[in-house]
C-alpha cells in the first residue's frame, strides 16, 4: 500500500472521519475495516489523483457514518453514534466517566458551600444573665448598679493578685459550639479589664448560675477545663481570671462589658463577641504595682 | 410493512442477498476487494456503495465462510484475496434452493398468477 493517494487531503479527512464514526466498534473490528477501505482506495485511485477523482470515489465508496452503521449493523452493536460537531459534537464525545466525576465533584463542592453556609450562619452563643466575682474577697467589696438595659459589678482593685469573675454561656442554636479559647490575647489590657495573663475555662457539665441551676458557692466545687463542647440549648460556666497589673489611683477605674471567645462549630473556628454585664475594677490600689 | 416499497425496504433485500452473492462470485474463484466490490457493481442495483461489501465479507469470513489471505504475486502490489470454503459452498448451495423456490413464490403472488385464499373462497360461493 505505497499509494500517494492516501496522502490525498480528501482521503485523509474522509479517514479521520471513519475513525470517529467507527469509535463505538470493537477496536480490532475498525482496525481491519480502515485497513480494507485503504487498500481500496489505493487501488481504485492513481497515484496523484485531482480532487474530482477523489471525490467520485469517496461517494461509490460510501460517506463514512454509513459504512460505520453497516459494520455496526452485521456486529450486531446497537449504540450509534450522534453526527454533531463543534461545540455539542465535543459535547457528546465527553465520556460517561467523565461526566460522572464532574457531576460527583459539583455535589461535593455545592454540598461544602451548603455545610459551611450553614455553620458559618450559626448564631454565637450568649451570655445568661447574672454571674459574680471569682474570689469571695471581691464579692465582699462589690457593688452593683443596675439600669434599665446594663448592670454593672465593680469591685476594688486588688493589684499584683489574681481577679475575676464566672458567669453563664448559653448555646441557643441546634448545633453544638465548643469553646477552644480566649481570643483577646495574653494580655487583656486596661480597659479589658486592666490585667494580663488572662485564663477563660469552662465548665465541663450543664450548668447555670442565672436559673439557680448551680448556686454561685456551689459553682466553686465545679471542674474547669478547656475546650468545652456546649450542646444545643444547654448552660456552661465560663470562669475569666487575670493578674491585675495596673495601679489605680482613688476615684479611677475600669472593666469589660463583652468577652471575646474562641469557638468552633462544625469544621469551623472563629471568635464570638459575647455582650455581657460590666466588670469593672476601681483604685486606689493597695497592693504591688507594674 | 410501511417502507418495503421505498428505500430502507430495498436496502435490507441488498442486505439479504448480497452474502450469498458474494459467496457465488467467490466460488468461481478467489478475488481481492476492489476487484470483488467491480463485480458486483457490474450487477445493476445490487450495491448501494462500494464500502459496504467490506463489513459484509469480515462477517462471512467470522462465519467461517470465507477465508483471506495476502498475496505478494510478482508485478502486482500485495493483495488481500478472499475465498470461499467448504462451509461457504454448502451453505451457498443451501440458499440457491431456498431462493429458487422463495423468489418463485414471491415472483407469482406479485404478479397474481397464484391463487389466493380470497379468490378461492369467492370461486366456491359460485
Amino acid at each position: 500500500m505505497s499509494g500517494t493517494a492516501l496522502h490525498h487531503h480528501l482521503v485523509r479527512d474522509y479517514l479521520a472521519e471513519l475513525d470517529a464514526a467507527m469509535r463505538d466498534l470493537p477496536p480490532a473490528q475498525a482496525r481491519e475495516l480502515k485497513e480494507q477501505l485503504k487498500a481500496h482506495l489505493d487501488e481504485a485511485l492513481p497515484p496523484e489523483p485531482s480532487d474530482e477523482e477523489v471525490v467520485a470515489t469517496l461517494a461509490r465508496l460510501g460517506s463514512a457514518p454509513e459504512l460505520a452503521a453497516e459494520a455496526r449493523t452485521l456486529a450486531g452493536v446497537t449504540a450509534a453514534p450522534a453526527p454533531l460537531g463543534g461545540f455539542w459534537g465535543r459535547l457528546a464525545r465527553v465520556r460517561r466517566r467523565t461526566w460522572v466525576i464532574a457531576g460527583l465533584l459539583v455535589i461535593l463542592i455545592a454540598g461544602a458551600a451548603k455545610y459551611a453556609d450553614y455553620y458559618l450562619s450559626v448564631p454565637p452563643l450568649q451570655y445568661a444573665s447574672g454571674g459574680d466575682w471569682w474570689y469571695q474577697q471581691d464579692v465582699r467589696h462589690q457593688s452593683i448598679a443596675r439600669t434599665d438595659t446594663s448592670t454593672q459589678n465593680t469591685t476594688l482593685i486588688r493589684s499584683g493578685q489574681r481577679q475575676g469573675y464566672l458567669i453563664s454561656i448559653y448555646n441557643p442554636t441546634n448545633v453544638t459550639q465548643t469553646i477552644v479559647g480566649d481570643a483577646s490575647g495574653p494580655h487583656i489590657g486596661w480597659d479589658n479589664p486592666g490585667g494580663s495573663h488572662e485564663q477563660i475555662a469552662v465548665s465541663r457539665s450543664n450548668a447555670d448560675i442565672a436559673n439557680g441551676v448551680i448556686g454561685e458557692d456551689a459553682a466553686r466545687g465545679v471542674r474547669f477545663s478547656l475546650p468545652v463542647s456546649i450542646p444545643p440549648f444547654q448552660t456552661r460556666l465560663v470562669r475569666v481570671l487575670w493578674t491585675s497589673d495596673v495601679c489605680l489611683s482613688s476615684g479611677e477605674g475600669g472593666g469589660i462589658n463583652q468577652i471575646f471567645l474562641r469557638v468552633r462549630v462544625g469544621w469551623f473556628t472563629g471568635t464570638e463577641i459575647i455582650p455581657q454585664q460590666g466588670w469593672y475594677l476601681t483604685g486606689p490600689s493597695h497592693g504591688r504595682c507594674v | 410493512m410501511p417502507d418495503m416499497a421505498g428505500e430502507g425496504g430495498l436496502t435490507e433485500l441488498r442486505r439479504g442477498v448480497l452474502g450469498p452473492c458474494v459467496l457465488s462470485l467467490l466460488e468461481l474463484r478467489p478475488r481481492f476487494g476492489l476487484e470483488l466490490v467491480r463485480d458486483l457493481a457490474a450487477a445493476d442495483g445490487l450495491l448501494t456503495s462500494d464500502g459496504t461489501v467490506y463489513p459484509l465479507l469480515n462477517r462471512l469470513r467470522d462465519a467461517g465462510l470465507v477465508t483471506s489471505e495476502w498475496q505478494d504475486n510478482e508485478g502486482e502490489r500485495a493483495r488481500r484475496y478472499y475465498s470461499i470454503t467448504e462451509a461457504g459452498r454448502q451453505s451457498l448451495k443451501a440458499f440457491r434452493a431456498d431462493w429458487t423456490q422463495f423468489s418463485a413464490t414471491v415472483g407469482k403472488v406479485l404478479n397474481h398468477t397464484a391463487p389466493v385464499d380470497g379468490v378461492r373462497e369467492k370461486g366456491r360461493e359460485r
